[in-house]
């Protein structure tokens, strides 16, 4: 465990593409018996889909729009789908976003476990004094890379860009665990399509994701915010860890797997659902590498924290 | 944990309605597939501390088959 103080979470905010693909559409294309058992087995519901020409950039850029960013020093893009090899989308976005010469700014190739390991790598920065504020935006538009003929991946995934903000102040404390488990079960080859073996990384969750989960729970922690990985495997982590629906949330059938947008995406969800008050909670980032990385921390949904969903039209 | 309790975990992992799952229920009228088995195969190790290694769905065919290894 890796421990924190004086950090702040002070803004999360998501755009997501307007473009909707649903249970009709599947079925459409797969069959109704197809999508009928996909439904029961994994929750499947909407997903979004940008349009042709969108980069991860653009949601991204959406999402960070109305931020207050003042002070910003370092700029995390956390994405596995980059506007392009290089230069890097965080080098791109520090001139579209107008942020200072100054600013370091740097991709970080994560996939659903990035959210949280973004958060990691603004704490470690942070940690200088040099450093006030991080600007973490990231996002995937893997509807580009997923095969279309294989139902399981071309149901899964939504497109989707966020923006966060870690300053300074007051003594909170975020602890985190993060581990890395150097594994293709999950892939994006050059020129292929996205890849995932199912079988091996739900075998991977349900046994790493839940023991790092324990590692990190106190009993003041009173919600356990999962990357939404599908509805079985929210449902199958959360239980494991002894967190029944009410607090452990699933919001995957409304929005589908939106990668490393999903945290921030859940949060913002559950703050227009009316999630109020302070809550000490523990958010879980597993996915691609594979990577799984988990932080306790405090969240206080009474702060304006967690921004009204944005839909982005190009 | 008392039988209802399991019963309740065990709904849930095979996609059943709780009120019409009893040990008598054939795993063939619920969801019991790799993932299921996956699934049971953690509730085990997280709640009983115990390890089935190289089991098939095919080595249990009623409800009442999970049941009877819910135990340390």
């Amino acid at each position: 465990m890796t421990c924190f103080r004086g950090l702040r979470l002070e803004a999360v905010s998501v755009a997501l593409p307007a473009g909707r693909v649903g249970v009709a559409d599947f079925e459409a294309r797969y069959g109704a018996e197809r999508v009928g058992r996909l439904r029961r087995a994994i929750g499947l519901g909407e997903i979004r889909v940008a349009e042709a020409g969108v980069r991860t950039s653009d949601l991204a850029s959406a999402a960070a729009r109305g931020l207050d960013l003042g002070g910003v020093d370092a700029l995390l893009f956390v994405s596995q789908t980059p506007d392009a090899v290089a230069p890097s989308t965080a080098a791109t976005l520090q001139r579209r976003l107008g942020l200072g010469e100054g600013t370091l700014a740097l991709d970080v190739n994560q996939g659903c476990a990035g959210f949280t390991v973004a958060l990691r790598l603004a704490a470690h920065l942070l940690g200088h004094p040099a450093l006030r504020r991080v600007l973490i935006l990231g996002g995937d538009t893997l509807s580009r890379h997923v095969d279309p003929a294989d139902a399981a991946t071309a149901t899964l995934f939504s497109d989707a860009g966020f923006a966060a903000l870690v300053g300074k102040g007051g003594d909170d404390a975020w602890a985190f665990a993060t581990a890395t488990a150097g594994s293709e079960a999950i892939a994006i080859p050059h020129g292929g399509p996205f890849r995932m073996d199912g079988t091996a990384v739900f075998n991977f969750t349900i046994s790493k994701v839940p023991e790092q989960i324990q590692g990190l729970l106190t009993p003041e922690v009173d919600c356990l915010l999962l990357h939404q990985a599908n509805a079985f495997i929210v449902r199958q982590v959360a239980r494991l860890c002894g967190f029944g629906p009410d607090r452990a949330p699933c919001d995957f059938p409304d929005y589908g797997n939106a990668s490393s947008a999903s945290l921030p995406l859940l949060l913002c969800d559950l703050a227009a659902r009316g999630w109020r008050g302070r809550r000490q909670a523990v958010l879980a980032g597993f996915g691609v590498g594979l990577a799984w990385c988990s932080v306790r921390l405090p969240l206080d949904f009474d702060a304006a924290i967690f921004r009204p969903i944005t839909e982005f039209r190009p | 944990m008392s039988q209802d309790e399991i019963l309740d975990e065990l709904a849930d992992i095979l996609g059943a309605d709780r009120a019409a799952l009893t040990p008598e229920t054939p795993l063939s009228a619920v969801t019991w597939d790799s993932m299921a088995l996956l699934a049971y195969l953690a509730f085990l190790r997280f709640r009983f501390g115990k390890v089935l290694p190289g089991v098939s769905c095919a080595a249990f065919r009623t409800v009442g088959d999970l049941l009877a290894r819910c135990a340390p």
